[in-house]
């Protein structure tokens, strides 16, 4: 019976296995939504940039961690075209602490709320946090990261100067 | 992306039947006690499996360009500069470059799926065959795969989710038992094309592979965007202000997810936001993290709403909205607009204002007004019109209304957070669907959620509360910021039937706390001790609840780190009309990572509280299990699990959950592609 259920597990993880990186030179989906002052802001007002793309909640810890790194990186390369857009899909009942967590920690890149699962949904539809998505200077997904652990921001940021450099 | 595709399309139909033969061996080999309880061993030839269709032979998918190894974490500034950093990564041979970019293509699209098979361990023999220990363990797949596909001004989504149990019966006395339904009555069933009824189907062939399998298209989209314009048919997500009046939106974190399903248009000129929607509630049918057992159809509630924000107007946005309910207690399609001609149950009208960098603080308050009409709901025996409210269980029903304030005052270096509440009848509203496990609108709670029992989630549907919450934060350091808050609320609604106070009690909630990130260290630390002060507190007495936790990151050495995760609570009861016993609980996470790629979690639970329904596996109160988890690609994870947790209320965005303990072992693909 183990046995079994092994099969059909491997089976399913090679089915998997063989699907990473289909969707890089996908193009990337615009949307539109305010930010935590209130203004609007789309992804295609990057283009031409390299965006990282990051979702993250207030209830998130390793977001919490990433966030500092992502600001960190945007402050060095943001004159290299670097645009960072983080998106809290926290829920519409945290708004005020959403506001007042991005506005004390100075984060000085731009987060968009989106409390109907209107960005979520073209990217990150499992709700994992953090969530990142890289996207290339044709406005293409180069690359998607789940999770953050320590360490990742340096990965992250040979990906980015790499996707700068050209 | 098209052999992906492929791939998951053969999976899809694959594993419902891998999930019947799983079923049948299942039963072949687990044969246990002879005579009187046994697996069943008679089982049918499971249907031809139908194998994945070969991938023909491709080079690999262009792979997202592998990064070259990760140096050493240079906490120190690096010593080229930015500028040197790109040309020198342009400068790069080929072979580490971007991939060539094919011909750019107007359709995009992103898959995720989730695969998860369980083992159940359940060691309790079956009541009056004390030999039959082990027998109702049983295994559950559950496969949940997204998909979100763009085509210029075109999008659509769809979430196709699928549950399979195997050695779910045993034949006891000769005849076959099932341990557990799957399904309820009366949903429709996908391989029956037919609402599914358990006296009719059969219990062995193909009966047993209807009544352990069950897919279901949870979600479809089809939405037309232009800057200025987007309707959205099939299923969608919406939130009104900070969500007194609607929210209805996909809570992972607690399994929760229900979508209106129908039409919503969203007009968005310069500095405008006017939203409309018009359709029927659709909650998922199958969990992912909780056991899928009696599975229903769904009750599809008529909801329309519309919200009209204006932005900027100065330093001020504004907005006003509208929201009907329609509540039905019938499966189906029809019964929802079945109610299209009747009155609403509940109007809920409210506006919100937000407020920015009014000196140096921020704004929101949101008032909210809630109507429900009573109307008729039958006769009486007399022959009387019996006009009442659903959401009243047919009483007359009395009007409501909600009133939140929240403010930020940002001082220096500290930060002060302010909230006030007021919400009188508004938990009316999520009286039905309380029992489908989720709410159609989530007041701020101001509660820390961690903190939240059985009996304080009372708090969080109280229909007649107010109080407060004061946050200051203190930027000591950079990413150093140590917190103090105090909550009070007064709850005057003994009569909800969450509620273990039999009196009106006020809830007083002092917490300390702490945030701290350096480089690769991080700790987040929070200490609170709350006390609800019953009403006549000699007789009834005082809750009291000390709790913490801590969440901290360590690096260790060439990449490996370690993350530690502890929560507890001791509470101590008041004076219940049926005593409960005070308790303690912990809950614990100790991981061993290696970056993102690989982590070694050990978890530990241990609690006496007597409300919960699991066993520890080392024992009576003892959990532990120990859990690999690998990611060989940044979009792929992989999980292994094995042991037991204790069950526990969990809540998040507003929500909370009991979810059940479990004991047994998980396997578990995660991917986008």
């Amino acid at each position: 019976m183990l046995a079994r259920l092994w099969k059909v597990f491997a089976l399913m993880v090679a089915m998997v296995a063989m699907a990473p990186g289909a969707y890089a030179g996908d193009a990337a989906s615009d949307f539109t939504l305010r930010d935590v002052t209130g203004k609007t802001v789309s992804l295609s007002d990057y283009k031409g940039k390299v965006i990282i793309l990051s979702f993250w909640a207030t209830w998130c810890q390793p977001c919490k961690e990433e966030m500092p790194h992502l600001d960190k990186m945007y402050k060095e390369l943001g004159d290299d075209g670097l645009q960072v857009l983080s998106v809290s899909f926290d829920d519409a009942r945290m708004r005020s602490k959403v506001i007042s967590y991005v506005r004390q920690r100075g984060f000085s890149f731009p987060v968009v709320m989106d409390p109907d699962s209107k960005a979520i949904g073209m990217y990150n539809p499992s709700k994992t946090a953090p969530w990142t998505v890289i996207i290339d200077r044709n406005f293409e997904v180069a690359q998607i990261h789940s999770g953050f652990q320590p360490g990742d921001e340096e990965k992250l940021r040979e990906e980015v100067v790499e996707l700068l450099a050209h | 992306m098209g052999r992906s595709v492929c791939l998951f399309l053969a999976g899809m139909i694959w594993l419902p039947a891998a999930g019947w033969a799983q079923d049948a061996a299942d039963e072949a080999a687990d044969a246990t006690t002879p005579e009187t309880v046994e697996e069943t061993t008679a089982a049918p030839e499971a249907p031809a499996t139908p194998a994945a269709p070969e991938a023909p032979a491709t080079p690999e998918a262009p792979a997202a360009p592998e990064a070259p190894a990760a140096p050493e974490a240079p906490i120190a500034p690096p010593v080229t500069t930015v500028e040197e950093e790109v040309a020198k990564a342009a400068a790069e041979p080929e072979g580490v470059k971007a991939p060539p970019k094919e011909k750019r293509s107007n359709v995009s699209a992103l898959f995720n799926d989730r695969l998860e098979s369980r083992y159940w361990n359940f060691k309790d023999p079956i009541l009056g065959f004390p030999d039959s220990e082990g027998v109702r363990s049983y295994f559950e797949t559950v496969n949940r795969f997204t998909g979100y596909v763009k085509a210029g001004k075109w999008s659509f989504f769809g979430q196709l989710d699928l549950v399979s149990l195997g050695a779910n019966s045993y034949i006891a006395n000769g005849e076959v038992q099932y341990e557990r339904d799957l399904l309820h009555d009366g949903i429709w069933h996908p391989l029956l094309l037919a609402p599914y009824d358990s006296t009719e189907v059969g219990k062995e062939g193909w009966g047993r592979v209807v009544r352990n399998n069950y897919f279901n298209l949870e979600k479809v989209q089809a939405s037309y965007n232009t800057p200025a314009v987007s309707l959205t048919l099939g299923d969608s997500y919406a939130a009104f202000g900070s969500g007194i009046a609607l929210n209805l939106n996909r809570n992972v974190d607690i399994d929760i997810d229900t979508s209106i399903q129908g039409a919503k248009v969203v007009w968005q000129p310069d500095m405008w936001n006017v939203q409309a929607f018009f359709g029927q509630a659709n909650r998922q049918q199958i969990w992912q993290d909780n056991p899928n057992i009696g599975l229903y159809g769904d009750r599809r509630h008529l909801i329309t709403g519309v919200r009209a924000e204006r932005y900027s107007i100065g330093t001020v946005d504004i907005g006003a909205h509208s929201v009907l309910y329609n509540f039905t207690d019938q499966e189906g399609w029809g019964p929802g607009f079945d109610n299209i001609a009747s009155s609403p149950d509940a109007i809920v009208s409210g506006a919100t204002m937000q407020a920015f960098g009014w000196g140096p603080t921020d704004w929101f308050l949101e008032v909210d007004a809630f109507s429900y009409p009573n109307k008729t709901l039958g006769r009486d025996e007399d022959g009387f019109k019996i006009k009442g409210n659903d959401l009243f269980y047919g009483q007359a029903a009395s009007p409501g209304f909600a009133a939140y304030l929240s403010g930020s005052a940002y001082l220096g270096d500290f930060t002060l957070l302010m909230e006030a509440k007021r919400y009188s009848n508004t938990a009316h509203l999520n009286n039905l669907v309380t029992t489908e496990l989720y709410q159609v609108a989530i007041a701020p709670t101001l509660e820390y959620e961690r903190s939240i029992t059985e009996d304080s989630a009372a708090a969080l549907g109280s229909n007649d509360m107010w109080g407060g919450r004061m946050q200051l934060e203190w930027n000591a350091r950079p990413q150093l910021i140590p917190y103090a808050a105090v909550g009070v609320f007064r709850d005057n609604d003994p009569e909800n039937p969450l509620n273990f106070s039999p009196v009106p009690e006020t809830i007083v909630h002092p917490m300390l706390g702490l945030e701290w990130n350096y480089n690769e260290w991080a700790v987040l630390a929070n200490l609170g001790y709350r006390f609800d002060i019953r009403d006549d507190v000699e007789v009834y007495g005082t809750d009291k609840q000390l709790h913490g936790d801590i969440i901290a990151n360590v690096p260790a050495w060439k990449g490996w780190g370690f993350n530690m995760s502890v929560a507890g609570e001791y509470y101590q009861w008041g004076n219940n009309p049926i005593q409960q016993s005070d308790y303690v609980e912990f809950e614990t996470a100790w991981s061993l990572l290696w970056g993102s790629k690989l982590a070694f979690i050990y978890y530990m639970d241990y609690t006496t509280n007597p409300l919960l329904d699991s066993v520890g596996n080392l024992t009576e109160n003892l959990y532990a299990a120990g859990e690999i988890q690998y990611k060989p690609t940044s979009s792929i994870t992989l999980k292994a699990f094995y042991g037991s947790y204790k069950a526990g209320i969990r809540c998040s965005g507003g929500q909370c959950r009991v979810l059940p303990g479990f004991d047994g072992g998980r396997l578990t693909v995660q991917a986008a592609f």
